[in-house]
């Protein structure tokens, strides 16, 4: 059992086909420990999951590996090479996420939330933008393609020109998976994707990862959904008070004594409620950054 | 809701009469009342009254449906809109609103119309809020006053009417730049204290004559009036039997300016660069997860919103043939701002019929003299408390009010048939 479970502390070598990785990451918010010394590799092809308790740092562990937040030690490497410390960067080299709390552009339809993840992808400089030439049109053409291509991928062409604002709760989430993926991604990462949906739609998300990574994108997920998680994930991290507890795959994940201790170790009701999804602390409300 | 579609020829027919009675409308309006100065006690409330009418009537038309519908069908044909709207600008001289008073009204609108239209970039667009915005009209003004080889100008250099606008916009775009970048470090309140500041330093340097290029408060008079092939802008024109007002190239050269200035708006709007503005607005940190660079994006936005002022401030300058600092102080930053909002952000209807409004009120409520002001503020807080999304919205706030839209079925009941397609083809 300590064989295959490792704890992860004794640090992931970046090995050949990591994508991302982090190493010995700590993040501090003043007095708080937010992520205490945590490493580990994403693999090409893979999909992790990422669980934990709330206030647990799996959203912080997620802003600092899109350079949103810097950590306070430690390092995050994208193919070998230092995490760029912008966001906007992180993104054209091939990392994108979705938010806990949906962060879609309201008052521009769908198809608009798509178009502006092509962003990173298009060319056009000004002068194109200002007398709309023929270079202009065609990549207009090319992003409009795609982004059809992307609402479809995610099921939701029949909303293209519905306002973001507008869109059903669990279709919001989807829109905001297409828009990250418009920004051709190789690694994506899922930041609660189906909190809030019920069993139906979760099985469509579940589908959908599953179809993601068939296009050679590597994901990780958070999810408060056990269930959903051991059913997805090739690999699972269990995040407890900014510590990495626990990684191994499913398997050994839900049979490990430390992570039936952490969970049962709270209140019943909330064992309960993660394992079927629920949030009971509303993290819903949290804002990030 | 009105879903007819009609022949091409007819819908064609349809808009021509629809822009030649807006047209006359626009006329009627303007001279309702009375011609301007003329002395007539009663203009103003003649004036308001009629404005009342035309705005019931107004009103009555988009309860039915019908205005919408005419937009719709204005949609569908776009270019022939644009051309047939630019005509009818450019007929309004020929009609009773054709005297030399209001082709300078006409003008100055427009010089605001442009520079809203820039502002609303910044504003509209980017969501960045600038309180000191008719610094960038100034400057453009002060740079073509300087080039414009009047006497009291610093520079002894008289540079062609083109070229001049292009030096004008240039050299407020710099501005625009320095201004906004602070816009990497500040957000919401606090640009819009550094925006003001500017403004500030602006108004109290062109005070000061600074550099001897703004006059101080002498200002610079003299501007040369714009001549072309002999014909000074400032004098009646004669085409063959026809006799123009004085002031009527004007209000052409600024019809032409405030067209151009539309069509970049129009394009950028609907551009990578336009859509990354708008996610900003929306939510600036979703904007950088996908990959905009939100810090030069936006810088842009205050450059060419600058640039765009600059080149009206240019034409401004000539128009008036005086610049002083007293044309740029705080309270027109705030008219433009209101013009903006007034009219419905992020659009060019909006901004043009804002600006419209804002200078076209004080014009007709003159004979209401010291209550000018008060009815002036009064009808804004009416028109706010009643249509907060502004008089022309964008299509997308518009569809927040009315989200069934006309061509589409309704959309199928959310989340079970959105799992069943999604299932379905995954
Ligand atoms: N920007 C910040 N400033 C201060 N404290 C923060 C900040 N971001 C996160 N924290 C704190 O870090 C801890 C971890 O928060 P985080 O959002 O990463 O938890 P989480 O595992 O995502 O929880 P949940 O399941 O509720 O989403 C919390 O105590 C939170 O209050
Ligand atoms: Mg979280």
């Amino acid at each position: 059992m300590n064989e295959s479970a490792t704890t992860v502390t004794d640090a992931v070598a970046p090995q050949r086909g990591t994508l991302l990785a982090a190493s010995g990451v700590t993040m501090q918010f003043g007095g708080l420990t937010a992520l205490n010394d945590v490493s580990f590799g994403l693999r090409e092809g893979e999909i992790i999951g990422l669980i934990g308790p709330n206030g647990a740092g799996k959203t912080t562990l997620f802003n600092c590996l899109t350079g949103l937040y810097s950590p306070t030690s430690g390092a995050v490497t994208l193919n070998g090479s230092p995490l760029p410390q912008d966001p906007a960067r992180v993104t054209e080299q091939g990392v994108a996420r979705t938010f806990q709390n949906i962060r879609l552009f309201p008052s521009m339809t769908a198809e608009e939330n798509v178009l502006v993840g092509r962003h990173v992808r298009m060319k056009q400089n000004p002068l194109s933008s200002l007398l709309h030439g023929p270079g202009f049109r065609r990549s207009e053409a090319e992003a409009a393609e795609r982004t059809a291509k992307l609402l479809a991928f995610v099921g939701l062409t029949r909303f293209s020109d519905e306002l973001a604002r507008n869109l059903p709760y669990g279709d919001q989430r989807r829109l905001e998976i297409a828009r990250a993926l418009a920004t051709d991604p190789s690694v994506l990462l899922l930041d609660e994707p189906t909190a809030g949906m019920n069993a139906q739609e979760t099985e469509a998300t579940r589908q959908l990862i599953f179809a993601i990574r068939d296009l050679g994108i590597s994901v990780v997920v958070i999810e408060h959904d056990t269930k959903f998680i051991f059913t997805l994930c090739d690999r699972v991290l269990v995040l407890v008070q900014g510590q990495l507890l626990v990684e191994g795959t499913p398997d050994e994940v839900r049979g490990d004594p430390r992570v039936v201790e952490a969970y049962l170790g709270a209140p019943p009701e909330e064992v309960e409620a993660q394992v079927h999804g629920v949030d009971v602390h509303g993290s819903e409300g949290q804002e990030q950054g | 809701m009105w879903t007819w579609r009609l022949g091409r020829w007819v819908e064609w027919a349809l808009l021509l009469v629809v822009f030649a009675l807006v047209l006359m409308l626009v006329a009627a309006v303007l001279t309702s009342g009375g011609q301007g100065s003329a002395a007539n006690v009663y203009s103003g409330a003649v004036f308001l009254s009629f404005l009342g009418a035309v705005g019931g009537l107004l009103g009555a038309l988009h309860a039915s449906g019908l205005l919408t519908w005419v937009a719709a069908v204005s949609e569908r044909h776009r270019v022939f809109s644009i051309v047939v709207l630019l005509a009818c600008a450019l007929l309004l001289p020929f009609t009773s609103a054709g005297t030399e008073y209001w082709m300078t009204v006409a003008a100055n609108i427009g010089v605001y119309a442009a520079t809203a239209i820039g502002l609303n970039i910044v504003v509209g667009l980017a969501g960045l809020l600038d309180l000191g915005y008719v610094a960038f009209l100034g400057i453009g003004a002060f740079v073509a006053a300087n080039l414009s080889g009047a006497a009291a100008a610093q520079l002894d250099i008289s540079v062609p009417f083109p070229l001049v606008m292009v030096i004008s916009a240039v050299v407020a775009g710099i501005f625009g730049a320095i201004v906004g970048s602070p816009t990497l470090r500040v957000r919401g309140d606090y640009l819009a204290i550094v925006t003001l500041a500017f403004g500030e330093i602006f108004v109290r340097s062109a005070q000061n004559n600074i550099g001897g290029l703004t006059g101080g408060s002498n200002a610079i008079p003299g501007i040369p009036a714009l001549s072309l092939f002999g014909q000074s802008f400032n004098e009646r024109l004669d085409i063959g039997g026809l006799r123009l007002a004085p002031g009527v190239l004007y209000y052409v050269l600024i019809v032409l300016i405030v067209a151009a200035v539309m069509l970049v708006f129009a394009n950028l709007k609907n551009s990578r660069l336009g859509r990354a503005w708008i996610a900003i607005r929306e939510d600036e940190d979703a904007a950088r997860a996908m990959g905009v660079r939100t810090g030069p994006i936006k810088i842009l936005a205050f450059l060419i919103g600058a640039m765009l002022a600059g080149l009206a401030g240019a034409f401004f300058a000539h128009k008036t043939a005086t610049v002083s600092y007293e044309s740029f102080r705080f309270l027109e930053s705030v008219t433009l701002l209101a013009a903006v909002i007034l009219g419905g952000m992020g659009t060019i209807p909006g901004a043009v019929l804002g600006a419209s409004i804002l200078f076209v009120l004080p014009e007709k409520l003159r004979e209401f003299s010291d209550y000018r002001l008060l009815l002036f503020g009064i009808a804004l807080v009416l028109i706010m408390r009643f249509r907060p999304q502004g008089l022309v919205p964008d299509a997308h706030r518009r569809a927040e009010l009315a989200p069934e839209t006309v061509d589409e079925p309704p959309p199928p009941p959310p989340s079970t048939a959105g799992a069943g397609a999604k299932a379905g083809q995954a």
